[in-house]
């Protein structure tokens, strides 16, 4: 699985390199961002902008690590295409994540 | 086979997820403790409209007696859902979810209102 990250002060951006966050790539998708957030990060934006399709077990491993960091809002998505956004609708899950369009609007979200 | 049929790509998008869900399951629930089995996929386009079928021969399964998943609560991690997603967004790219048994053969279908209009 391709992942790229970097820090913009506490804050964390990780870039999914994936076209399919689906269940073949869910289980390594949950594992780094476990990772992520055991190194210390609290704070994660998650750039989506390369990804075409997300499965069920795909958003069920956001929803994990929004859940291990703890808190609703310290989880912004940026970057969706129409199709995952649609998704996140159904799901209702647009109530927990913040979900904006690009890097920037999503760090100035998180303040940084 | 969608695309061909010159069905829209919107729509082949959503049962293309809806597919990938329903053979996920089987994968993951159909057959457990018991023998590798039968996975197989019918797609029929009629004066009715859009049939997607997954079958299977393995643990009954009817998805209609399964609740949908809780309305998430910013404020409450435990409705955060981690699962049970898969049905609810199989049932969205359709306009029916069938479920029958017979025998040993579980069919799962979506049927889609879409008819399939023959050329004049």
């Amino acid at each position: 699985m391709h992942i790229e990250t970097n820090n913009h002060g506490d804050v964390l951006v990780v870039k999914l390199f994936e076209s399919r966050l689906d269940s073949y790539v869910a289980t390594d998708f949950r594992d780094a961002m476990d990772g992520f957030i055991s190194q210390g990060s609290e704070r994660i934006v998650l750039d989506l902008s390369k990804v075409e399709f997300v499965d069920s077990s795909g958003l069920g491993a956001i929803v994990t690590t929004q859940k291990r960091l703890g808190r609703a809002r310290d989880l912004v998505i940026c970057g969706p295409c129409e199709t995952v956004m649609r998704l996140f609708k159904l799901a209702r899950l647009d109530k927990i994540f913040q979900i904006v369009n690009t890097e920037d609007q999503a760090l100035t979200v998180l303040e940084v | 086979m969608l695309t061909e049929w010159g069905l829209p790509s919107d729509r082949v998008a959503a049962w293309e997820m809806a597919v990938s869900e329903l053979t996920t399951n089987v994968f993951r629930h159909s057959y457990k403790n018991l023998s590798p089995g039968v996975l197989g996929l019918s797609l029929n386009w009629d004066d009715t409209g859009l049939t997607i079928s997954v079958i299977d021969e393995g643990h009954p399964f009817d998805p209609n007696l399964v609740p949908p998943p809780p309305d998430p609560d910013p404020a409450d991690p435990r409705t955060w859902p981690e699962g049970g997603m898969g049905l609810m967004m199989v049932r969205s790219a359709g306009d029916d979810l069938r479920y029958a048994s017979t025998g040993k053969r579980n069919v799962l279908s979506l049927f889609t209102a879409l008819p399939r209009v023959s050329p004049a």
